[in-house]
């Protein structure tokens, strides 16, 4: 028996684990498709009275079936994580069935990792195998060489402001064993007054002071305008290449994630390097130098340094993750009080309408009471935790302290005695250990957050656009539009269109109508090229999209759709934005085309009007009208409209459709409408059902054909007399 | 059917009587419906409110367009072995692993990484997001707590304060 496929499924009938497959094998009789469980066949069907396998989609899990002559078979059960290959089966399974031969293409390439076969962390492009942690900074690195020197200079500083911290103490046990204690030599300098020597001594403790803290400032304004600047550059790196990935790349990432790539993750690594990068040299140089200092001078102290160590390092980072979760947990709370403000603020007519604004005090009140319980906690954990834990590591002083007192008293068990300033200094350097420590264990956390940004930055850097674009640049002259067998959806198991044909001349207007889901809008985004088909081909003037430059596209075809977006800024500007080249009597030319003249030169200022936030607001067919103006300047070869007058009375639709048509002329238009009328201009209507073209031709053809177009325009048709004798008594 | 169309229209609920109705397993796998005279050859069972009542308000459906045939209101004055045989298929259309222990949960690049066990074993996932992905189920009703992973896989913890403490700590940052 020849065996042509295999699908893997994990779950069984009856909802528990297993390693079962599917196999298509082909015998003498004919081909079948099996199903195994881990103890043998368990269904065997022969794929020739087979129509079709559907999958669908349950909560947590989805099952196959087999539609056969004999009615409806369930073949398996899987998790969600066989999801994605799942469909890809179905496919080639459904491929198989109609076109009798296997599909040797299954398209997982964009899910799995080609270096080790691991799965990428999804949604994203980053294997969790072969992605080593620090290798995201590969193209950070780039964008942050022009800066290293400065960083290099402001930790050289930092370096010699620490020098100082290590000279202070040496100095003031000169002082204290040359000149204060009992029986102190007071002849340090020669033939120095002891008063001179301590005045010179001092003053020299003052001026390394002095000096250090004066390098410091210095360090950290050279960091603080490198890291500015770096962040700048990371910035405008991410920002620039968001603008160039193709739309299915960025349609992977959400909004709010791209955001927080642009502003957080660069925050986050500048952050690092400005401040961490430098306390790592601080702490590590200090480090060293104290350990060698007590390594050359008293071998035995590092004992009594590191003692305490374990019990700190233990205590700190029991600290910092107790902390950590507890104001982590707080910052949850806030933002969820915040986020039931900003929605009963937005939501605040339906919480009127609805007559429940106690109800949504009440719930605001909850949040923010639950708030402040945790943070009352929490500054008291804060409060009693923090002096125990500074407790704790100044313990280890203390141990030291004792130590060194005994061995001034003479008892000594860490060699030779000790003279009051050695005991001085001594403490001293310890204490310089010490204080770093906590934030050495917080070190980890630190870098690990940093690695993580740098690897979801590098991510996108990294990002090869998706929809390469081609290289045709010849610009599209006649706007001839031809779909060839085409078939796309936006998930890998749903089709929305279906081996679709279609051919739209150029200078002609089609009309394309069908109930809401039928593929009307992806159709237009497939035009658009907002995606690429899983399947067949779209050509434009007999050249396939794909191959086309992404510019010559752009510039032959506009759109206007029903939701409009509108940037912040003067309605001059936003009209401007589709050709920043015209004039102002373009300008205007096109507002009048598009019925919005009139009502902008009603508003005080004119076209200068700003709308968006904190200006103007224009209601929903404003918008949609300065779309259109702005779709009409752009005078495009190829123009689409999906819904664009939909939020329109029908004398202003009347109006524009007028207009429209001096506009469409010798240009190719599709135009989506619920509205039947809007589509009366059209050369042809085309219906659009489940992802197929139903039914194709001119308006009096299609009626003629009592199809579905039919019953579409008599539904209409019904409503408007309905609307009409409701309207008359009135009248 | 045309009963069943005006019923719609005035916003009437197609209870099912269950005395009428009973459901027959078809060879393929799945369950057929008799009302009355009215045989359907093959029907999908849903639940409307999975979480709230799972063992009211199921809804009887055709599976090819969702169309509804009928509610149950309730199962509990069905048969035995009809109920039986409700059960088994709703059964097939929730998959949500009960967890009993969480072993490991740690970010790692973006993600929260979960070792944890469950009454079909051990298991490990990754979980995009964790405050919108570790939630009350029922917050009103009991301390039901679902997790849901990359892929879209549930997990349950059937009483979070139940939870040992070690793993507790390890979402309890997210239970709020």
């Amino acid at each position: 028996m020849e065996h042509l496929f295999t699908q893997a499924f994990d779950l069984t009938d009856g909802g528990t684990p297993c390693q079962g497959q599917m196999k298509l094998m082909r015998s003498a009789e004919g081909d079948f498709l099996k199903v195994f469980s881990e103890e043998g066949e368990i269904l065997s069907l022969p794929t020739a009275g087979m129509e079709e396998i559907l999958l669908t989609c349950n909560a947590g899990c989805g099952e196959l079936c087999a539609k056969t002559a004999e009615g409806d078979v369930r073949l398996c059960r899987f998790t969600m994580t066989h999801l994605e290959p799942m469909s890809e089966f179905v496919k080639a399974m459904n491929h198989y069935l109609t076109h009798d031969r296997l599909w040797q293409d299954p398209d997982t390439a964009g899910l799995y990792c080609p270096h080790c076969g691991a799965r990428y962390l999804p949604g994203t492009r980053i294997c969790p195998k072969c992605a080593r942690k620090l290798s995201g900074a590969k193209n950070i690195m780039k964008i942050a060489k022009p800066f290293l020197p400065g960083f290099l200079v402001a930790g050289l500083l930092i370096l010699l402001a620490n020098t100082f911290s290590l000279i202070i103490p040496a100095v003031n046990r000169q002082l204290i064993d040359g000149y204060l204690a009992d029986g102190a030599p007071r002849d340090l300098f020669g033939g120095l007054s002891p008063v001179g020597a301590v005045w010179l001594l001092v003053g020299a403790m003052f001026v390394c002071h002095l000096l250090k803290r004066l390098i410091t400032v210095f360090a950290s304004l050279i960091r603080n305008k490198n890291g500015t600047a770096f962040v700048y550059a990371m910035r405008k790196a991410v920002y620039g290449k968001i603008q160039d990935i193709s739309l299915t790349s960025a349609a992977r990432y959400t909004a709010g994630g791209l955001i927080n790539r642009v502003t957080g993750d660069s925050n986050r690594i500048a952050d690092f390097i400005q401040r961490e990068t430098v306390w790592i040299a601080e702490t590590a140089v200090l480090f060293v130098a104290v350990c060698v200092y007590f390594l050359v001078t008293r071998p035995l102290l590092m004992v009594f340094i590191f003692l305490p160590m374990p019990i700190v390092y233990v205590a700190t980072t029991r600290f910092w993750r107790l902390i950590r979760r507890r104001y982590n947990k707080q910052w949850i709370l806030s933002s969820r009080a915040n986020n039931i403000l900003h929605d009963i603020i937005k939501g605040i007519r339906v919480v009127k309408v609805f007559g429940k604004e106690d109800r949504e005090v009440e719930k605001f009140k909850k949040a923010n009471k639950d708030l402040a319980d945790l943070q009352r906690k929490n500054e008291l954990m804060w409060s009693v935790l923090s002096p125990a834990l500074n407790f704790t590591v100044g313990a280890g002083e203390f141990l030291l302290l004792y130590f060194g007192a005994q061995a001034v008293l003479g008892n000594s068990v860490i060699g030779d005695p000790m003279t009051v300033g050695e005991l001085i200094q001594t403490v001293s350097y310890a204490g310089l250990i010490y204080t770093p420590l906590h934030h050495l264990t917080q070190m980890p956390q630190s870098l690990g957050h940093a690695a993580t940004s740098a690897a979801r930055l590098n991510e996108i850097l990294s990002e090869e656009a998706e929809l390469t674009d081609g290289s045709v640049q010849k610009p599209i002259t006649c706007g001839k539009i031809e779909f060839h067998d085409v078939t796309f959806g936006y998930t890998s198991y749903e089709p929305v269109l279906k081996n679709m044909d279609l051919t739209v001349d150029a200078g002609e207007m089609i009309g394309i109508v069908g109930h809401s889901g039928a593929g009307k809008s992806t159709m237009i985004n497939l035009i658009l090229r907002l995606y690429d088909v899983n399947s067949g081909k779209i050509t434009i003037d007999g050249t396939d999209l794909r191959e086309f430059d992404k510019k010559t596209l752009s510039d032959a075809i506009g759109a206007v759709f029903q939701e409009t977006f509108l940037f912040e800024g003067p309605i001059y500007d936003n009209i401007l934005y589709a050709r920043p080249d015209a004039t102002p009597e373009m300008v205007f030319r096109a507002a009048k085309i598009a019925c919005c003249h009139e009502f902008i030169l009603k508003l005080p200022e004119g076209y200068n009007t700003r709308i968006g936030q904190n200006g103007h607001t224009l209601s929903g067919g404003e918008r949609q009208r300065v779309a259109i103006a702005r779709a009409v300047l752009k005078d495009p070869k190829i123009l689409i409209l999906d819904e664009a007058t939909a939020s329109l009375d029908t004398d202003t639709e009347a109006q524009i459709q007028q207009a429209l048509q001096y506009l469409v002329k010798d240009r190719t238009t599709i135009a989506i409408a619920h509205r039947l009328s809007t589509l009366r201009h059209a050369d042809r209507i085309v219906v659009v059902n489940k992802g197929k073209i139903a039914e194709q031709g001119p308006h009096s053809e299609l009626l003629k054909q009592k199809g579905q177009y039919y019953d579409l325009v008599m539904a209409q048709k019904q409503t408007t007399k309905m609307a009409k004798t409701e309207e008359s008594p009135n009248n | 059917m045309e009963q069943h169309k005006e019923e719609t229209l005035q916003g009437q609920l197609h209870l099912l009587d269950p005395a009428t109705v009973t459901f027959t397993p078809t060879p393929g796998g799945y369950l057929s419906m008799t009302d009355g005279e009215n045989t359907y050859p093959r029907v999908k069972l849903c639940r409307a409110l999975p979480y709230y009542e799972p063992e009211k308000y199921i809804c009887v459906c055709n599976p090819e367009d969702g169309t509804e045939y009928g509610m149950i209101a309730d199962l509990a004055p069905l048969p035995e072995e009809q109920k039986a045989l409700i059960r088994q298929e709703l059964s097939r259309l929730y998959f949500m692993p009960t967890v009993t222990a969480i072993r490991s949960a740690k970010m790692k690049m973006g993600f929260m990484e979960f070792e944890v066990d469950t009454d079909l074993g051990p298991r490990s996932f990754r979980m995009r997001d964790p405050s919108r992905n570790i939630r009350w189920l029922t917050p009103a009703l009991d301390r039901r707590v679902q997790l849901t992973d990359c892929d879209g896989n549930r997990y349950l913890i059937p009483d979070a304060m139940a939870l040992d403490k070690k793993s507790r700590n390890k979402i309890d940052t997210y239970l709020v």
